[in-house]
């Protein structure tokens, strides 16, 4: 059975950062366009990153791990991983998990790029 | 009429099917957009868990969802035929708390069916899991359509 699927991931470049915009849903079925989308930015060797979560509208525990790992690679490889632009039911997600206190997380796009 | 029997496909294409459901039950019964992300959460976790675990090595997989409303309680119950797993005893709570580099990854989608439901009930029932879920949703819902 095949859909449409329901995360896409854009990119923008703002340097020293690539900025990665998911829209849409990340759950078990959809990381691993996520996935796709990181590697590509590994490979090329970016390790300074801000997810601007304002097109995202929902992610499962499935994301969060791997957005756990995206940010411990960085924090290895002395790069930087930024959150930005939750909406207020991801943002509970973030707290329940208490992902607030271990990752970096800004209320908008520019407190984020300040924060480089 | 306010229950909602589901059949899913059991692998991880159904997420897609549960998301429409659970929109479609949300608006049938006029209820809140939070509790619609919450139940959303909740069900996508059990069933993640139901299609990675219990189902994994089953001939003829079934996986059924129940969603309904009891009074001022969400009820979803999950039931599928895999094998016997209480995903509320077996998977460990994870360290909420814990440093980045310590962080274990799994566990916390079994956590968040615990933080967000007000129960959450495991039974074996007839060689099936059954998972139900009650979430007290008095004052997010308006006139209720019983």
């Amino acid at each position: 059975m095949s859909e449409t699927p329901k995360l896409s991931v854009s990119t923008e470049h703002n340097d020293p950062a690539v900025i990665m915009c998911p829209a849409g849903r990340i759950d078990g079925n959809t990381v691993s366009i996520l996935e796709g989308a990181l590697q590509e930015q590994y490979d090329a060797g970016n390790n300074i990153l801000v997810f601007d979560f304002e097109e995202l509208n929902y992610i499962s525990s499935a994301g969060l791990r791997v957005l756990l790992l995206t940010a411990r690679r960085s924090q290895q490889s002395g790069g930087k991983v930024i959150f930005c632009g939750l909406a207020e039911n991801i943002s509970q997600i973030f707290q329940i998990s208490g992902f607030n206190d271990i990752l970096n997380v800004k209320s908008s796009r520019a407190e984020a790029l300040a924060d480089l | 009429m306010n229950e909602f029997p589901i059949s899913l496909v059991p692998d991880l294409s159904s997420l897609g099917v549960l998301e429409q459901s659970v929109a479609d039950f949300i608006s049938t019964h006029d209820l809140d957009t939070e509790v619609q992300f919450r139940l959303n959460l909740m069900l996508d976790e059990l069933i993640t868990n139901s299609i990675n675990y219990s189902l994994k090595a089953v001939a003829n997989p079934e996986l059924q969802l129940l969603l309904s409303l009891e009074g001022e309680f969400l009820v979803a119950r999950i039931e599928d035929n895999g094998a016997a797993f209480n995903p509320f005893e077996e998977v460990p709570q994870p360290d909420t708390t814990a440093r980045l580099e310590d962080r274990q990854v799994g566990g916390l989608g079994v956590f968040f069916a615990k933080q967000l439901a007000d129960d959450c009930i495991y039974e074996r029932k007839n060689e099936r899991n059954q998972i139900t879920l009650r979430c007290n949703i008095g004052g997010k819902t308006h006139v209720g359509n019983t």
